[in-house]
């Protein structure tokens, strides 16, 4: 079967949705596509001076690499990260902007998660980063998290009209948990992909903190300051970040621990009603686009 | 007479934005002046992808009853509070202003960043900060992460020509006018009636030129420094060992009952290395000026070139 190859195809998160999975282990594995994963991308979309900016000159940076013309990208960073503030949506549109003045006929893939499955998760990898605040303040202060950022409809619908609803690809997070083959094999066919499944490992790269480890690595991220988007910490001890990688790689995997964290211990019944009057609406209006089925199997706020 | 048009006033920070929007516009008849307050809610801060500019010109006509708009706030240029990030908000923002208030005069201050930074590092002292005004004025930093102090100030943001070239391209070159803070402070009468002339604006009332906000001098910023690691206060940018309660408000007062007892202090400066930066810096930006100022006075007024 002929399948029409998307020369330029960017994906651009959401953050907790496999991106590092889909970047380490996946997209490096598409034998059609040369791939530029965040570090390049960050450089040419993020880092770059918008008054400044010249789409021709990162348009030949990043086509230079690819013998074939065909360009995979991938950044989740292009969202803006959930730990860092969503500023109002200035970065996130700032960077569409730009993304389109360098390639309008890209097709950019987007990936959902439930919200309070996302929230539940960003905040464990604002742990994992160094972070120092309780649940409660990282969710509700605004100081890192905000909840704006997850109103999936309007970023979706910011990039349907500045490229196309055609060009624009959403797909949930849940379906490619639910049965990764399937998933997979069906985006391949829609993006022309082509990738030995046998090379593939579907373990996933990120694990989730243990109950008893958050109290320790809490601790232990007041004694240094990497940077996390904010934090607290009471004074800097250099090597205080490798105990607190050490914690996670050695101590979190023992199941002494306790379990690992789940929606429920971190959400509450109060906080779930909070986050359901936040977004149903928003969901509301991206079942529109996805499907209202598809949200409603999935759990989502509707 | 024609009303003239609506007037956007951008700042930059510490060029007496402060100063016009009390004593030009706010008591002036013919211009309905929007509050901090309506600006930040209806436009700075309002998510951009819910903003409709009609809506806003809508609302805004709605208040002024039929009077010009003023909006006079360096908000509009990412302020002090604001940091730069890679231009987003400053571009966006640009953007945002035109497809909200077409064709309006733009009026942009600068001053010379020599001077206009240390008064930027003096306010953010007094805003509880504790860096250095090298790590402040990011002189140290090799590499910033995306998004990492993004609300912490930047230099760029007095990268003046790349902002007024932005808003030269976009309200045309006749509606950007663009003054020296310099030639202000020099000979403030002079300079409104001028400044008043090419806006049309008329003021009927007696003005008081005296400066609102008032640099530390050395000695309050060294305490205010030290004693803002025992401060949570103001600004989200600091180091901070624990927090006392009320110091902030004592730290404030005590500086400033100091500075009133010893108008003979010396004034917070930078070294002789942070100036040379500033001048390395911005050299090659303030030459791309000649477009819109006398490069002359920028000679005069000492301006890196």
């Amino acid at each position: 079967m002929l399948v029409k190859i998307m020369p330029v195809i960017i994906h651009i998160g959401y953050p907790k949705t496999a991106t590092t999975w889909f970047q380490e282990v996946y997209f490096p594995s598409i034998s059609n596509y040369h791939f530029e994963s965040f570090r390049e991308v960050n450089k040419v979309f993020l880092n770059s001076d918008c008054l400044a900016f010249n789409s021709d000159k990162a348009k030949g940076e990043l086509l230079r690499k690819s013998i074939n013309g065909n360009l995979l990208l991938s950044s989740e960073f292009l969202t803006t990260g959930i730990n860092f503030g969503w500023h109002h949506g200035y970065y996130s549109a700032g960077v569409a902007q730009k993304i389109h003045a360098t390639f309008p006929d890209a097709t950019i893939i987007i990936f959902i998660r439930r919200q309070q499955s996302l929230i539940c998760s960003a905040y464990q990898q604002y742990i994992k980063n160094g972070g120092t605040y309780g649940f409660k303040r990282w969710l509700y202060s605004g100081e890192v998290f905000s909840p704006e950022h997850l109103c999936f409809d309007k970023l979706i619908d910011y990039y349907d009209k500045l490229f196309s609803i055609d060009q624009v690809k959403v797909y949930l997070y849940e379906e490619f948990k639910e049965d990764n083959i399937s998933f997979l094999s069906k985006m391949n066919k829609e993006l022309g992909f082509q990738v030995d499944f046998n090379d593939i490992t579907f373990k996933p790269l990120n694990m989730r903190l243990r109950n008893l480890i958050v109290p320790m690595m809490l601790f232990v991220n007041l004694f240094y300051k990497k940077p996390v988007g904010l934090k607290r910490y009471i004074i800097h001890i250099p090597g205080m970040t490798s105990m607190g990688r050490a914690i996670f790689k050695y101590l979190n995997p023992l199941s002494i621990f306790g379990n690992y964290l789940s929606e429920s211990s971190l959400l509450k019944v109060s906080d779930n009603y909070k986050l359901f009057c936040y977004y149903s609406k928003s969901n509301k209006l991206l079942a529109n686009r996805v499907g209202e089925e598809k949200l409603k199997h999935y759990g989502y706020y509707l | 007479m024609s009303m003239g048009k609506n007037i956007l006033h951008l700042g930059f920070s510490k060029t007496g934005t402060h100063w016009f929007n009390d004593q030009v516009y706010k008591n002036n008849e013919g211009v309905y002046l929007l509050t901090r307050k309506e600006v930040f809610c209806n436009l700075a801060f309002m998510n951009t992808f819910e903003y409709s500019p009609a809506d806003t010109y809508r609302l805004f006509q709605d208040q002024s009853l039929g009077k010009r708009l003023v909006i006079c706030d360096d908000i509009l240029l990412g302020s002090l509070d604001i940091g730069f990030g890679s231009g987003e908000y400053v571009c966006m923002m640009a953007n945002r202003l035109k497809e909200t208030f077409g064709d309006a005069s733009v009026v942009i201050f600068i001053r010379n960043q020599h001077e206009a930074l240390v008064s930027a590092y003096s306010h953010y002292i007094k805003s509880g900060g504790t860096y250095s005004a090298r790590k402040f004025l990011g002189i140290f930093r090799s590499h910033r992460p995306p998004f990492i102090d993004y609300h912490l100030f930047s230099p760029d943001l007095f990268d003046y020509s790349k902002i007024i070239g932005l808003y030269d391209d976009l309200f045309g070159h006749e509606n950007v006018h663009v003054y020296l803070y310099e030639d202000f402070s020099r000979s403030p009468e002079s300079f409104i009636q001028s400044f008043c002339e090419d806006l049309n604006l008329t003021i009927n009332q007696v003005l008081d030129f005296q400066p609102q906000n008032v640099r530390l001098s050395a000695w309050s910023a060294g305490i205010m420094q030290f004693f803002n690691h025992f401060t949570s206060r103001n600004t989200i940018f600091k180091h901070y060992i624990f927090s006392i309660p009320r110091l902030y408000e004592v730290l404030i007062s005590a500086t400033g009952k100091l500075d009133r007892a010893f108008p003979a202090l010396r004034p917070l400066a930078f070294s002789g290395g942070v100036h040379s930066w500033i001048d390395e810096r911005f050299r090659m930006g303030n030459r791309e000026l000649a477009r819109w100022v006398n490069m002359e006075k920028l000679r005069e007024y000492g301006y890196p070139l």
